[in-house]
């Protein structure tokens, strides 16, 4: 059994960096460890497998419940159609119902307040599950699937997938989604330890705060990351102002480097091997493993 | 009165920004909208005009479909919309209601007057 | 009625602050009675792109609920936790404990619990908060941490600006919409009367648009699109350029990899009043000159203005 150590990766607001600090992270902690699991938690939009350059491939569906209504024994009382939280069942008294698929959360109401127990378990695939190796590096991706909204869901599924599978490695990066909502909140659940990626900016202060406020009610030892940190105009000293505030510490720059960006921008981040940008987040890995 | 009149009597629904009798203002929202006038019209002349509030405005998911649902309830055949959310059109396609297009920002009696049925 | 722009991108982080900052900018400069509202509840930086504001409003919004337990009649017999879809209630010392974050008030437990010991109580969604800046009103929707975001406060907020300036025939709202493809940015988008797509010159940007151009389509508003660092990139653009000739789409102009964009949003200053003549300072001008001849076209912009 592995140590097992898991980092979250967060970020707040989309274009921060979070992605590239995360999938560099991974590949640089691959130096110091046997085995290292990449998770992309980022459902909605996930693009690690893009800026790996790896195919990916499909392990699995997340599924979620969807009612399916008995027609011959539906008494038409519509009480599903009155207690569902989401207004997914639509039909009058007397009216066979009919479900909006999309709307549908997969909650089970209806299928607990139906009198006449007539309504079945039906499974949907809401997301789908992907992997990708290379060398000793794993990535499991989850996507939610187009039309469906429980983006929630399926990163807590990905979350436990991932999860299942802590004991092979020795080091676990999760990569989370922008934002600081519910789904930040599962991604982030099983981390030893979270970096907050931000950049000095006025805007970066204003989410590195929030996330930092959410890590804080998580009870999450978080450090920062200050990425693009010699940007032109940049103002370093709003983001120093947050970590005192916040009683934690930036424990890495990144410099402001048109090169991390174009690799970004064309992906192939593992084949580049691109020597200087490889050194920069070596020393991150490096930081990280002192402070763990 | 005769069979002809009772198959030309027809309610409508229109999303209203206010409630101002007839000279409310047509919403350029439906499930959302604050309010709505429920109209019975024959052969073009209004026989019953109500104004509600919306129940279901200010509420969190699904308020376009609540809303269809709750006009359905009310047993309006037609609605005047201008624009009509993905959700609140499946609800009322499959609640059987018609969806008829108006321009939002008129007031109420210029988009009844403009229907004949 | 008020002229009403949306500002979308299907994916964060492509530059769609910048350009409806910078629309609000203008169109003020040109003496338009303007609005602008921010949207993206759950990370809102229209104001902050702006130089900040004097706040003179908040109001509250409850409109949440989530499951709250009476643990004095409960049996611990931990139904509750197998019924629950969202995994919201953890085992916690012996006793079920609802997880704030993940609880979507639905009821389930409530309906499955035997001594029924399972209540509601309402919660704070977000906050709607009006600032006064020097370009105008913005009015700006905040989503509660740890909240499931949905179209309300979106609804809301637009609610509020359109009556802020006492609702002129000649106003105009710009909309900083949530990124991505749900009822918060439908919200956004729903009775507008021109919406334009910031795109990066990369794969996921151009599938976020062709997502949430799906979106617009259904509620056939005209549309255009802006691309947003287009030479660190420029084969892609192509692809762009194809994509939205072959479906109606504005190309309304392109914006080059600037350090003004990012030195502007340090120093709090708008790009147009920062570095006006910096090459994405003016690349915005063009873009905003396209705009208004397009909607001139269509016949929605009125007399206002200089």
């Amino acid at each position: 059994m592995r140590r097992h150590v898991v980092i979250g990766v967060s970020g707040g607001k989309g274009g921060s960096g979070k992605s590239t600090v995360a999938v560099n992270l991974a590949i640089s902690l691959t130096r110091y460890a046997n085995r290292v699991l990449l998770v992309d938690s980022d459902v909605e939009s996930p693009v690690d497998h893009i800026l790996l350059g790896l195919e990916r491939m499909k392990i699995g569906d997340i599924e979620a419940f969807r009612p399916r209504i008995i027609e011959e024994k539906c008494i038409k009382c519509s009480r599903c159609v009155d207690n569902c939280p989401e207004h997914a069942l639509v039909g009058l008294p007397g009216q066979l119902p009919v479900l909006m698929g999309e709307l549908c959360s997969g909650c089970k109401v209806c299928f607990y307040v139906c009198p006449m127990k007539v309504i079945i378990e039906d499974r949907v695939s809401i997301g789908s599950l992907y992997e990708m190796v290379h060398e000793n590096l794993k990535v499991i991706q989850g996507e939610l699937n187009p039309g469906f909204r429980q983006y929630v869901n399926v990163t807590v599924d990905t979350i436990d997938v991932a999860m299942k599978l802590r004991d092979e490695f020795d080091y676990i990066v999760i990569d989370t989604a922008p934002g600081t909502g519910a789904s930040i909140y599962a991604a982030l659940s099983p981390a030893d330890l979270v970096l907050a990626v931000t950049e000095p900016t006025p805007l970066g202060a204003n989410d590195l705060s929030m996330l930092l406020g959410l890590m804080r009610k998580m009870e999450k030892k978080t450090y920062i990351v200050l990425n693009k940190a010699d940007m032109p105009g940049g103002k370093k000293d709003l983001i120093y102002d947050v970590a005192e505030r916040y009683n934690t510490s930036v424990i890495f720059e990144i410099p402001y480097s048109e090169q991390i960006m174009q690799v970004y921008f064309r992906g192939h981040m593992v084949k580049t091997g691109d020597d200087g940008v490889r050194k920069i987040f070596d020393d991150l890995a490096r930081k990280v493993l002192d402070f763990l | 009165m005769g069979l002809s009149e009772v198959l030309w009597m027809v309610r409508i629904a229109v999303p209203l920004d206010n409630n101002n009798g007839l000279d409310s203002i047509v919403s350029f929202r439906l499930g959302r909208a604050p309010f709505f006038a429920i109209v019975d019209l024959e052969g073009g002349e209004i026989r019953n005009l109500n104004i509600y509030a919306n129940p279901n405005a200010g509420g969190m998911r699904g308020v376009g479909i609540a809303t269809a649902q709750w006009l359905a309830s009310m047993g309006v055949q037609i609605v005047l919309a201008s624009k009509v959310g993905p959700n609140a059109m499946q609800a009322l396609q499959a609640l059987g209601i018609q969806i008829m297009n108006v321009a939002p920002g008129i007031p109420l009696r210029q988009a009844l007057s403009s229907y004949s049925f | 009625m008020p002229l009403q722009i949306v500002v979308v991108s299907g994916k964060g982080g492509t530059g769609k602050t910048t350009l409806s900052s910078s629309l609000v900018y203008l169109f003020g400069a040109q003496k338009f009675p303007i609005v602008g509202i921010d949207a993206d509840v759950e990370a809102p930086d229209l104001i902050l792109a702006l130089g900040g504001g004097k706040l003179i409003n908040v109001e509250e919004i409850y409109e949440s609920s989530i499951a709250t337990i009476d643990y004095m009649r409960c049996t611990k017999c931990m139904e509750c936790i197998n019924a629950c879809q969202f995994r919201a209630i953890r085992n916690l010392k012996g006793y079920p404990d609802i997880i704030y974050e993940l609880c979507e008030g639905c009821g389930t437990c409530a309906i499955v619990c035997p001594e029924k010991v399972i209540s509601f109580k309402r919660i704070m969604t977000g906050r709607i908060e009006v600032y006064q800046t020097r370009y105008g009103y913005i009015v700006t929707g905040r989503l509660e941490l740890g909240r499931r975001n949905s179209g309300l406060l979106v609804d809301i907020v637009r609610n509020k600006a359109r009556t802020i300036l006492g609702n002129p025939d000649n106003q105009v709202l710009i909309i900083d919409a949530a990124p991505g493809i749900g009822c918060p940015v439908i919200s956004s988008i729903v009775g507008t009367d021109y919406a334009i797509i910031v795109s990066e010159p990369t794969e996921s940007s151009l599938n976020s648009a062709r997502r949430v151009f799906e979106l617009i389509k259904h509620f056939n508003i005209p549309t255009g699109l802006v691309i947003n660092k287009y030479d660190i990139n420029e084969s892609f653009v192509k692809i762009i350029e194809n994509w939205v000739g072959n479906n109606g789409i504005d190309l309304l102009g392109k914006i080059p990899f600037d350090r003004a964009v990012p030195e502007s949003y340090a120093s709090m200053i708008p790009l147009l009043e920062f570095a006006r003549n910096s090459s994405a300072g003016q690349a915005v001008l063009r873009i905003y000159e396209v705009l208004l001849e397009k909607l001139k076209a269509l016949g929605k912009l009125s007399k206002g203005g200089m």
